[in-house]
């Protein structure tokens, strides 16, 4: 289960945004509708998930960071940040963070084809009823499980399982390096035609 | 079945965009070929609006105050010039809002409140969207832009639907 959020009192608030507002291409957050929230991440020591909400707008919007408390990279939607973080605080990870790690990567990182998504469990995978059942049983029936193991002589995780991306569930290994970068190996186009009307992360239509 | 190559390229951001003013003006100069659109960009210029792209995960646009606008979406998967063009004809008709006085309630405002005025700053915001959309769709020079499935893909199908219906009506 995910750390919940714990929201920061006004004055700590405050304090954020005075620091993202030095920042000369910073997102604009009003201090009088932002709410701000963190949570930790189980991989990084130094650094945890921030969570900007400007709630005097419809819908309300959001930006994430990655912050130790005094520098804030924001969450742009590739893998840069992440790595990048990675790096600086030492990502530590074993059997037990390997999935939440990719959880946190695949949610704040899209690829050339929108997002990708780490299907633990299909019968609870997002829209799963969006689709046709004749889908819906194909999604079930071409499900692999996850596997997770370590590779001590290169130093990578393994994870084997099912991926949705772009249109399509993928069986594939994922290599996750002791740095936090991913690879792909092993891939097998299982179905195709599987289209969601929302991103799987998201609230919201896709659209502005 | 076949192998799914595409996966390989996941983490490969081979995409180069042009820069942002250069994608901004170009958006802008889309919008001057439509009626609506047209207004929108005029309103940009008679107000000094400045407009920002930023890098976010999902494609999003944000008001944060009436004179400053920002649109959003990934690096690793940008949105298509037709979807940024409409993104900006949204989040500019809501400036104008703004800037007419019409904005959201204030935070502790009753949820009736937020429930009328809200929505009705997205129906107006979303037919202006429909309008520019159409308008652009009807031009041979447009023609590969495909606006109006852009409009539906980005979640309005519906509302364009009802949109046409009522324009027929109109007509």
């Amino acid at each position: 289960m995910q750390p919940s959020w714990t929201r920061l009192n006004r004055e700590q608030s405050h304090q954020v945004l005075d620091k993202l507002s030095g920042h000369k291409d910073a997102v604009v957050f009003s201090k009088e509708a932002t709410e701000v929230s963190w949570r930790s991440l189980p991989f990084y020591n130094n650094y945890r998930l921030y969570r900007l909400i400007n709630y005097a707008t419809m819908p309300t919007f959001s930006m994430m960071y990655l912050s130790n408390g005094d520098e804030f990279l924001s969450i742009d939607g590739t893998a840069n940040p992440i790595y990048t973080i990675n790096e600086k605080d030492g990502i530590r990870l074993n059997e037990m963070n390997v999935i939440p790690y990719l959880d946190f990567f695949f949610t704040n990182v899209q690829g050339s084809e929108g997002d990708i998504f780490l299907i633990k469990d299909p019968r609870k995978m997002p829209m799963l009823d969006s689709l046709s059942e004749g889908q819906q049983q194909s999604v079930i029936s071409s499900f692999k499980p996850l596997k997770v193991s370590y590779d001590a002589t290169q130093h990578v995780h393994r994870v084997s399982g099912t991926i949705y991306y772009g249109g399509g569930l993928i069986s594939a290994t994922i290599l996750v390096s002791s740095e936090g970068k991913l690879a792909f190996q092993e891939q097998n186009l299982l179905l195709t035609g599987i289209h969601f009307p929302y991103s799987p992360y998201s609230q919201h239509w896709l659209e502005g | 079945m076949s192998n799914a190559p595409r996966l390989q390229d996941f983490l490969t951001n081979t995409q180069t965009l042009p820069p942002d003013d250069v994608m901004i003006e170009k958006a802008l100069d889309i919008l001057n070929h439509s009626a609506h659109g047209q207004q929108l960009a005029d309103f940009v210029s008679v107000n000094q609006i400045s407009i920002r792209i930023m890098a976010t995960p999902q494609p999003t646009t944000y008001l944060p105050e009436a004179k400053l606008v920002y649109i959003g979406f990934s690096r690793n998967n940008p949105v298509s010039p037709a979807r940024f063009v409409l993104m900006m004809a949204g989040i500019l008709r809501e400036a104008q809002q703004e800037l007419a006085g019409i904005k959201h309630p204030h935070l502790h405002a009753p949820m009736q409140e937020h429930m009328k005025v809200s929505m009705a700053k997205h129906e107006d915001k979303v037919w202006y969207m429909c309008t520019v959309a159409c308008e652009l769709n009807d031009m041979e020079v447009f023609g590969e832009y495909k606006f109006l499935d852009e409009l539906k893909k980005m979640g309005h199908e519906e509302s364009l639907a009802l949109y046409l219906k009522q324009e027929r009506k109109n007509a």
